[in-house]
């Protein structure tokens, strides 16, 4: 498969978690322990290659080759991104507090990130190799949250990211 | 995060940060020294 040049970074809709470690304000994945670094892009690897749990079981159960650069075309790795969000709702209710596990609930804010390097296009979104958050969400009226609008606040400011106030801000980067 | 199928592969510009120029070499705040003034030679 032989790959397009595209000038520039892309622009595509993702959600991330939102809180304080070790007293400072992070940017983190949803689905995974990835903590977003605050002084550069995030790179992508393949969990493949990881000891956990969740790579163990997908290597043990696949055929596909191991060891790759991320994200690899017929893998799962790589960050994710999407040409548009797949809940409209996140439109509406960024950013809001929502149940990840049992006994997880996290802050999940919507915003746009900027995707370069390696980059496998699909329907919806992308799996890129780099990303760096570049605006978030921040409804106003949500912020009931207990401390939130500080936290997201931090977080802008740690990033180097704007808030944005309506979705159509947002989508305007997009 | 359900993005779909792949669809194909593309090599994305890095991000580009922006240029750093070079500090331009300070101008001299004084004339070269000559070693000595130059002297008239009779023909």
């Amino acid at each position: 498969m032989t790959s397009s040049l595209v000038v520039g970074p892309l622009r595509a809709y993702r959600c991330w978690r939102v809180e304080w470690q070790d007293g400072r304000p992070v940017l983190g994945s949803l689905f995974h322990s990835t903590v977003w670094p605050a002084d550069g892009p995030l790179r992508a690897t393949c969990e493949q290659r990881s000891g956990s749990l969740a790579g163990w079981i997908r290597r043990r159960f696949s055929r596909k080759v191991d060891g790759h650069p991320a994200p690899a075309w017929g893998c799962e790795c790589g960050i994710y991104a999407m040409s548009r969000l797949e809940d409209e709702e996140d439109l509406k209710i960024s950013p809001h507090i929502c149940q990840r596990g049992p006994l997880d609930r996290v802050m999940r804010v919507a915003g746009i990130a900027q995707l370069w390097g390696r980059v496998v296009q699909h329907d919806r979104g992308y799996r890129a190799e780099y990303a760096q958050p570049l605006r978030l969400l921040t409804i106003p009226t949500l912020l009931r949250v207990r401390d939130a609008e500080g936290l997201l606040e931090a977080v802008a400011e740690r990033y180097r990211i704007s808030l944005v106030t309506c979705a159509e801000d947002l989508a305007s980067a997009a | 995060m359900n993005i779909g199928e792949p669809v194909r592969e593309l090599e994305v510009e890095p991000l580009l940060e922006p240029a750093v120029m070079p500090a331009a070499p300070a101008e001299p705040s004084v004339a070269p020294k000559r070693d000595r003034e130059p002297v008239e030679v009779p023909d």
